[in-house]
């Protein structure tokens, strides 16, 4: 093993606390998210229970009041009993409503009394648990009344219909007293929740009903158990009163330790295998990274060893590239050197041409004179006219030469010139080879056409063209060869073109005879750098394009400027 | 000089010689008439061929590049009527197809430009031996013999120079030897067009055969003549 066995420990113990903080830092958030949810899920049911109790409360007040009242204006309306009331008359009263008691006793254990109170309030008669004698709040009652308020020594719920005679006055008051205890019970019984009333009774203690008695020490005893308040309006804000209800929170309590007992044993499960993985995989990696090692260590060999090679390679492939450039560059003047010993050539052979007849007449006249010498009759006279024909001869040649030379010693000077004057050059240098190859050279340039550049290489590039021309017409063996070199303007520039009638070009592409090296000609006539080297001269040197196209006839070289 | 001796066979005889290049022409001719009786010079193969019409050449000398109808062209049509009469090419052409064709067309000499003394010579010498088979020295009749170069016949040890018209008539003959010559190819030989009557023939005749013997030529009534060799 490479690595310390001391350094192996510290990493590997390092790890498992690192990661198992990690892990224990997750639970406790997972955790604290869940108790979160937990809580609110708990509160919202919590709210909406208060808002049932409300509900069920406040229904059960409807309720109550529907009933009760209608049953004191049922028994108001009941046979003899205005009568009665009229009368003061309490034994009556008392007779007429017995048979009801007996009923609505029954329907309700928390109706406490069903009285009768005169006009003024005063107590005729009354089933039950004993009333005040006087109706507390009399004055206020001009309709039927249900409500709470503290009478001797409780605090009851008062149901309080008007009993009128036939001129509407008020002629007495029918009660129903029940225990507020009663809606306790609807509440438990609807949404089965406990629930007390406290009602705080001035310079006294607080009065506190229940349906079970131990409900509000059990609420002093266990937390499970949450108060919530709903306000009981009494008759005026003395007898205003509070209904407190224990919600159980012991379910919600429960959900929560469940949650916290999972997060616990899932992080101890994690922990554990963790632990395992961790461990284990430990010595795994430690392999892993001892091959790794072993590998990087091969790597950075190489890339040692690349970086070192690297030099050299770069080094040898710029050597290679410039080697390259080199090439190219020796290509190119190579293909200049070749298009020049080409030119050269054909001038010679334009040359040759020019000259084939002088020196023919040259030998005759060196023939003559010698056969007149032999035979005696050379005189003076023809030896004068001999020699004076020698030398004409001699300069036409001289002159010959020095026309082609100054054509190829180009004058690099930009000027207008004449393209007549520059086809006239071409001519009187093709003239021989044309002539002796039985090629007619038509000519149709406008006389004032003029062109802005190098006239001698716009010449050279015509005479390679017309060159061009001649060697395919020979090559073809074509009878009434015609060249015709032609001049004309439009809109898009000056045009030159160059025409004959040997057939045309048959290569495809037609611009393929532009390429250098190209050429479809007999070996021993063309190098193929010509047409190359004239469109090097047209489009390089002088701003014009070179075209070639075939006609029924022949090619057509079309050589436009701007 | 030998040679001047063989050439000097030209010195009745009728050349054409056919060149384009105007200086040329001039030139050649002017030497041609140092060796030949009669130079006509034309400058194509169309007007050449319409002078071989007349039939009064005995040689011909082309260029091969000339305009209308070519050298070459010429002499192919003049070979469809006659064989034998020598043709040198002055050319300035070296290539071998034109070589190849040249001798299909049996060509005496085929001379390339420029020209120099010794080739032109020595192919106007081999036309000459061309145009007398190769004989220096003629045989005739009665021991007779004739030589074309000197132009001059040993007849009865004697030596007698023949005229132009003579010497001309006679080596035509001679040439066809055996064969009855008309009257009409001897007008149209010695006169071309213009053409005398009989008797101009006859004179001629008459005074070959006083210088060579009355047995030299022989008449065919009516038809023409006859060399018996």
């Amino acid at each position: 093993m490479k690595f310390e066995t001391i350094n192996s420990i510290s990493i590997k113990s390092k790890t498992i606390i690192f990661v198992l903080t990690i892990i224990s830092v997750l639970s406790i958030v997972f955790f604290l998210i869940r108790y979160h949810d937990i809580s609110e899920s708990a509160h919202t049911s919590q709210i909406s229970q208060f808002k049932k109790v409300q509900l069920v409360y406040n229904q059960t007040l409807k309720r109550i009041k529907k009933f009760y009242i209608t049953r004191g204006y049922a028994n108001i309306n009941s046979y003899g009993i205005r009568e009665a009331f009229i009368d003061n008359d309490n034994s009556e009263l008392y007779k007429l409503s017995l048979p009801r008691w007996q009923i609505i006793s029954k329907e309700n254990k928390f109706l406490e009394s069903f009285c009768f109170y005169n006009k003024n309030g005063e107590l005729l008669t009354y089933f039950g648990k004993k009333p005040h004698n006087n109706l507390l709040y009399v004055d206020r009652f001009k309709n039927s009344y249900d409500g709470f308020w503290f009478d001797l020594d409780s605090f009851n719920y008062h149901a309080v219909s008007i009993a009128r005679d036939k001129n509407q006055q008020s002629i007495g008051f029918v009660v129903f007293i029940i225990n507020p205890k009663y809606f306790l019970l609807e509440i438990r019984k609807l949404i089965d929740i406990n629930s007390y009333i406290i009602y705080k009774k001035s310079n006294t203690k607080d009065i506190i009903f229940s349906v079970d008695d131990n409900i509000s020490r059990e609420h002093s005893r266990t937390k499970n158990l949450i108060p919530y308040t709903i306000k009981g309006r009494g008759i005026d804000i003395k007898n205003d009163f509070k209904i407190i209800f224990l919600q159980d929170t012991t379910y919600w309590n429960e959900i929560i330790k469940k949650a916290f007992l999972q997060g616990i044993i899932i992080l101890l499960i994690i922990t554990i295998v963790t632990y395992i993985v961790v461990n284990y995989g430990f010595e795994i990696i430690l392999k892993e990274l001892e091959t790794t090692n072993k590998k990087l260590v091969v790597s950075q060999n190489e890339l040692k060893e690349l970086n070192q090679n690297l030099r050299i390679r770069v080094n040898q492939e710029i050597e290679l590239k410039l080697a390259q450039q080199k090439e190219a560059e020796e290509k190119k003047r190579m293909l200049l050197h070749q298009s020049k010993l080409a030119s050269m050539g054909e001038m010679i052979g334009n040359i040759a041409h020019q000259w084939k007849q002088p020196l023919t007449e040259l030998s005759l006249l060196f023939i003559s004179l010698q056969l007149y010498f032999e035979r005696g009759k050379l005189t003076t006279q023809n030896l004068d006219k001999k020699v004076d024909e020698a030398n004409k001869q001699i300069s036409y040649m001289s002159n010959t030469i020095d026309d082609f030379r100054n054509f190829f010693v180009s004058g690099k000077e930009e000027k207008r010139y004449l393209v007549k004057e520059v086809v006239a050059q071409v001519n009187h240098l093709l003239s021989a080879t044309l002539n002796n190859n039985h090629i007619k050279f038509d000519i149709v340039i406008d006389d004032n056409f003029t062109l802005k550049g190098y006239p001698n290489e716009v010449a050279q590039a015509i005479l390679n063209i017309v060159s061009n021309a001649k060697d395919i017409i020979l090559e073809r063996s074509i009878e009434n060869g015609v060249i015709t070199i032609k001049t004309y303007t439009d809109q898009n520039g000056h045009h030159i073109t160059i025409s004959d009638n040997a057939g045309g070009v048959t290569v495809s592409p037609i611009e393929k005879i532009f390429e250098p090296y190209f050429s479809t000609k007999h070996a021993k006539s063309g190098t193929g750098i010509g047409l190359y080297m004239t469109k090097v001269i047209i489009e390089k040197n002088n701003d014009g394009t070179i075209n070639i196209s075939n006609t029924d006839s022949g090619a057509i070289f079309s050589v436009t400027f701007a | 000089m030998y040679s001047t001796d063989i050439i000097n066979i030209l010195s009745n005889k009728k050349v054409l010689y056919a060149e384009d290049e105007d200086g040329i022409r001039a030139k050649v001719s002017e030497i041609l008439k140092l060796f030949f009786d009669t130079v006509v010079a034309v400058e194509d193969g169309k007007k050449a061929l319409e002078y071989i019409e007349t039939g009064s050449f005995d040689v011909l000398i082309f260029d091969i590049c000339m305009p209308n109808i070519d050298g070459l062209e010429a002499i192919k049509k003049v070979r469809v009527s006659d064989s034998t009469i020598p043709i040198i090419i002055f050319s300035a052409h070296t290539e071998q197809q034109y070589l190849w064709r040249a001798v299909e067309l049996k060509i005496t000499k085929f001379i390339t430009k420029p020209y120099n003394k010794d080739e032109f010579i020595e192919a106007l010498e081999k036309v000459s031996l061309e145009l007398v088979n190769n004989n220096l020295s003629m045989p005739l009749a009665d021991g007779c013999i004739y030589n074309p170069s000197t132009k001059t016949a040993k007849y009865n040890n004697s030596k007698v120079q023949l005229s132009k018209q003579e010497s001309r008539l006679l080596e035509y003959l001679y040439k066809r030897a055996n064969q009855t010559v008309t009257f009409e190819d001897i007008f149209r030989y010695l006169w071309e067009f213009e053409q005398p009557s009989k008797e101009a023939i006859k004179s001629i005749i008459k005074e070959l055969r006083r210088k060579l013997g009355n047995e030299s030529i022989n008449s065919r009534y009516g038809i023409g003549y006859i060399l018996e060799v």
